[in-house]
């Protein structure tokens, strides 16, 4: 009996975000997301994947309590709700999609030390952990300048280290390939990789979602249809064609269009 | 997208830009003070030249401040007219061309396009040596109300998107319509709110963001100012000399 409570409380205490049962609508208007559970454990990488609409953003942005529909979710055994909002935030950081709505101030600088502030630290610390994740992401050249005048790939490394700089234990990409040339995909997924962190990647690049995630949701119409290891969805095939989302139609066209 | 309507030369260095925001605060107000409470024009020869100085000493264009001054140029221009007009046509007095430049109204009016212009000058040169979120730090130092603060850096930010957007939809108009049959003010109206619909959009996804970063509401000190030697003389400049030579003059 109490090695089965021991085993049952490991196993609580390795899911890092539960989510129950959980609904959501926008305004009173049509559910986006109905009935979603599942689990992420400590340390994953584990992706969302779904066609455009599948309620995956909005998923998301619930975790850390931006949006609140009605259900439970827990992080790292915090429930989220308003009293908890700033301990749910410190714990887990959001890459937004577009980066031009994740940087809003004037500097590159001020951008990421914007949440070191707001978590209350001194400016001593704040610039050393500025620094530091700068000369990380090589973007100590762009310290001073306008997040405006940014290419969107340095942007989009910004808008990461303005999360990371906060040592969130979880860290969530809405879309991280959107928009991006080969080269920057590339070094973002070495980046993501690279992070000892739990990791919870939105995508509809299915291909990159299966090279980087353990376990995956496939999402479609505001519910999760299959949480399943990579692999095994993978091999889903009919599943993947029957959503909307299989590679393999645009592996096809490629060879069409090339024979 | 580059946006340089805001802080285009704060990123310069210069003695001005590196005085401590309040300092620089105080001393526009101080001395916007004074200008409206000077009355002698010999008075303003000397402000003029004190800005020539200060304006070389920012080491920004001149041009910049010439386009800000062209600003304020109709509204200066329509006051003086309409100040010389009801003069002339004001039915108890009977003033000619000639005499009207003797007469304390045409002093009244150079006095207002003076003083109009060293203002301008002033706070161009305030918001060019210093950045608009050191200015509101400045003023929440000065214990300002946070409401007003924290609405202007909300402002603040929300005007990059609306500039944004801007941009992106006259690139579409233009890449749709080369040359423009429709209506302009049909176009221009659906332009206006398309534009106001994504700019609230995207402003509700930027606060998305900052909320996701901690934000409560007050927008996060940062700015590591110093109060040092330079902006002690620079109070001092204000505080003492400035009201001296003024005491002076109106002897």
């Amino acid at each position: 009996m109490l090695s089965v409570s021991i085993a049952r409380s490991v196993c609580i205490m390795d899911e890092i975000i539960s989510v129950n049962n959980l609904d959501f609508a926008y305004d009173g208007g049509k559910k986006v997301l109905n009935g979603i559970d599942f689990k992420v454990r400590r340390g994953e990488t584990f992706g969302i994947i779904g066609p455009t609409g599948a309620g995956k953003s909005t998923l998301l942005f619930h975790l850390n309590g931006i949006l609140k529909g009605e259900g439970d979710i827990f992080v790292d055994g915090i429930r989220v709700s308003k009293k908890t909002d700033k301990e749910v935030r410190s714990k887990i950081g959001i890459v937004f999609q577009n980066p031009d709505n994740q940087l809003f101030c004037p500097t590159v600088e001020e951008d990421i030390s914007f949440g070191l502030f707001n978590m209350g630290l001194e400016k001593e610390e704040v610039n050393r952990r500025v620094d530091r994740i700068l000369e990380r992401m090589n973007l100590v050249e762009l310290k001073h300048l306008s997040s405006h005048h940014l290419s969107f790939g340095e942007k989009k490394r910004v808008s990461l280290a303005s999360v990371l700089v906060m040592q969130p234990g979880i860290i969530c990409f809405d879309e991280p390939f959107a928009n991006l040339d080969y080269k920057s995909i590339f070094n973002l997924v070495q980046e993501i990789r690279e992070m000892d962190i739990t990791r919870l990647i939105v995508s509809q690049d299915v291909l990159l979602a299966f090279y980087l995630c353990d376990r995956i949701a496939v999402m479609n119409k505001g519910e999760v249809v299959k949480i399943a290891p990579t692999p095994d969805i993978i091999k889903d095939q009919a599943l993947l064609k029957e959503i909307g989302i299989d590679y393999q139609l645009y592996l096809d066209m490629i060879n069409s269009f090339h024979s | 997208m580059k946006h340089d309507f805001i802080d285009k030369y704060c990123h310069l260095d210069s003695v001005l830009h590196r005085l401590d925001p309040r300092t620089k605060l105080l001393s526009t107000f101080l001395l916007l003070v004074l200008f409206v409470a000077s009355h002698q024009i010999k008075l303003f020869l000397l402000y003029y030249a004190m800005l020539a100085g200060l304006v070389v000493l920012s080491k920004v264009p001149l041009i910049y401040y010439l386009k800000r001054a062209l600003l304020i140029t109709p509204f200066v221009v329509l006051i003086s007219i309409f100040m010389l007009a009801s003069l002339l046509f004001f039915p108890g007095e009977n003033i000619s061309i000639t005499q009207l430049t003797q007469h304390p109204t045409t002093l009244k009016v150079a006095l207002i396009v003076l003083k109009s212009f060293a203002s301008i000058i002033l706070l161009t040169l305030l918001t060019s040596v210093t950045r608009f979120n050191c200015i509101l730090w400045a003023l929440r130092k000065f214990k300002f109300p946070p409401v007003i603060t924290i609405l202007s850096r909300l402002i603040y930010t929300y005007v990059f998107l609306l500039v944004d957007e801007l941009h992106k939809s006259m690139i579409a108009i233009h890449s749709k319509a080369p040359v423009l049959r429709m209506p302009r003010t049909k176009v221009f109206g659906n332009l206006a709110a398309s534009i106001l619909l994504k700019s609230i959009h995207r402003s509700r996804m930027v606060y998305l963001a900052m909320e996701s970063r901690q934000f409560s509401g007050e927008f996060p000190e940062g700015a590591s100012n110093h109060f040092g030697l330079n902006d002690v003389a620079a109070l001092l400049c204000c505080l003492l000399v400035l009201p001296a030579v003024y005491v002076l003059w109106m002897k």
